[in-house]
């Protein structure tokens, strides 16, 4: 009971995480509406990995910016799926 | 033959290393220089990467000064790919052709080397490891790297594109399909246009080792260059064309900085990364390397300087007892072990868009390898930003005027 309770809290931890880390907008519908022969909504998401292979650059890539830091929300125009796993 | 398909993986090969040897002649080489290099006082002999220009033209008209009297120099420079550079210091072979050297006043010149020179390389400077240029071997045991300076790379644009970012996806499919059909990537679908270095370059290593398809396995129809100023040219030159819109290229940011004019430089998404695409500065028109000093833009890389050494680990060359000596000198000027007063290094690397160790808070020990969290013993911040003129907040201070807090340090009060 206590190691069910346990996984629960371990994904339901994981789930906030990864929506915080993603920001507000990662899963938008602005952002998987992907143009051309790229995009799609699975595209934002999975590119969206705030760990990766290296928890530690996963967690300096992903660290909060300050506000005056311009960054671009670019529609993907890549065919298939986002990397760096199952690349062709 | 392109210089992309003339450097084989194997970067020791016969193959490669005759190339190399062919390649030594710069492109300068064309009208034969009237001076000879072994004329000229107390000489460096120097292959290293071509990122290193825009440095060079700094440090060198200071060091060839006679007034420095012990420390005169004149820094013979071969500019090289990182690996073919490596190459020839590594196998010391003789070096040939066309050299680039500074006389005082600032001055570019060339010389050339004799046709039946026996001389070679004191030392040499690259932008990987030399385990990266043997594809993962360990380099020998005689060949020392020094760490120095942080050089920033990444994906550029004609001024004319309105292209502001790539994601890492992305230039994974141009670089390994290089425009080919269903794999493309719009707008930049004509291989013509996807400028690239070639297989020994340090920013083709580098930049391939942060988008999953390391710079040895790039798509042969891309077009590549041998130097990085030639990317630059090129680039530039397609303002005109109308093609801006489809071109891209890769560069270091000493090269794009000096021509922003005509450049710019995109916002690179890594893999694993969330919150979108940033530039290696905080914004597309700040120059503080925010980004990179932090570790949310990794496309980065140290600069080596390689020497080789005898079983003591001091410093020899094959040019001599004093040639080493210069060459030792030079490496300390250059890391900041010593310091002489006409020459501030620290400077001269900021001044020619790189990051001095000093200003960093980020490291990684393999070229592509993973970003680790890191505070200098020393640090430059204040210095870093106010001479990208950007207002650090910090006290200026001086023997007279005292920090009230933190350590005075190249006239700034840093925190430590």
């Amino acid at each position: 009971m206590t190691m069910r309770k346990r996984l629960i809290e371990w994904v339901v931890l994981g789930l906030v995480v990864g929506l915080s880390a993603c920001g507000d907008d990662a899963g938008s519908a602005d952002d998987a509406a992907g143009t051309g022969t790229g995009g799609g909504g699975d595209d934002a998401a999975a590119m969206c990995d705030p760990v990766g292979a290296t928890p530690e650059v996963g967690a300096l890539l992903n660290a909060p910016v300050a506000a005056d830091v311009e960054v671009i929300q670019k529609t993907p125009q890549h065919p298939g799926a986002p990397g760096p796993v199952d690349l062709p | 033959m392109s210089p992309s398909t003339i450097f084989s993986r194997s970067a020791g090969s016969a193959i490669g290393l005759a190339i190399a040897a062919a390649t030594l002649v710069t492109p300068q080489s064309a009208s034969a220089a009237d001076v000879d290099c072994v004329s000229l006082p107390n000489p460096v002999y120097f292959p290293a990467t071509t990122l290193l220009e825009s440095l060079l033209a700094e440090i060198a008209p200071v060091l060839a000064d006679p007034a420095l009297g012990d420390d005169q120099m004149t820094i013979i420079h071969f500019p090289l790919s990182s690996c073919i550079a490596y190459d020839l210091h590594r196998e010391q072979m003789p070096l040939t052709g066309t050299a680039v050297y500074y006389l005082p006043d600032g001055t570019q010149s060339e010389c050339d080397m004799p046709e039946d020179s026996d001389i070679r390389s004191d030392l040499q400077a690259m932008d990987v490891g030399g385990v990266t240029c043997l594809g993962g071997q360990a380099p020998p045991a005689e060949l020392l790297e020094y760490p120095s300076h942080v050089e920033t790379l990444g994906f550029v644009v004609p001024r004319n594109s309105s292209q502001t970012a790539i994601t890492a996806t992305e230039a994974y499919y141009l670089m390994k399909f290089g425009g080919e059909a269903e794999q493309q990537v719009a707008p930049w679908t004509n291989p013509d246009f996807i400028l690239v270095r070639n297989p020994g370059s340090s920013t083709q290593l580098t930049v391939g080792a942060n988008i999953g398809i390391p710079g040895t396995m790039w798509n042969g129809a891309l077009n590549g260059h041998q130097g990085s100023g030639d990317v630059r040219d090129a680039l530039i030159a397609q303002n005109a064309t109308g093609n801006a819109e489809e071109v891209i290229g890769i560069l270091n940011s000493s090269k794009w900085e000096a021509a922003l004019n005509d450049i710019k430089v995109l916002a690179f998404q890594p893999f694993n990364a969330c919150l979108g695409a940033v530039f290696p500065d905080s914004t597309s028109t700040s120059r503080d390397k925010r980004n990179v000093r932090d570790g949310h833009y990794p496309i980065w890389t140290n600069l080596r300087y390689v020497v080789r050494t005898d079983g003591n680990g001091a410093v020899v060359t094959e040019n001599g007892d004093a040639a080493a000596a210069r060459a030792q000198r030079f490496i300390d000027l250059m890391t900041g072990a010593d310091a002489i007063e006409p020459l501030n290094v620290a400077s001269a690397i900021i001044g020619t868009g790189n990051i001095p160790t000093c200003a960093m808070h980020v490291t990684r020990e393999v070229d592509g390898g993973p970003i680790a969290s890191f505070e200098h013993d020393a640090p430059c911040e204040c210095l870093f930003l106010e001479e990208n003129g950007v207002d650090s907040g910090c006290a200026t201070c001086s023997d007279d005027t005292p920090c009230a807090a933190g350590t005075c340090r190249f006239g700034y009060c840093e925190e430590r």
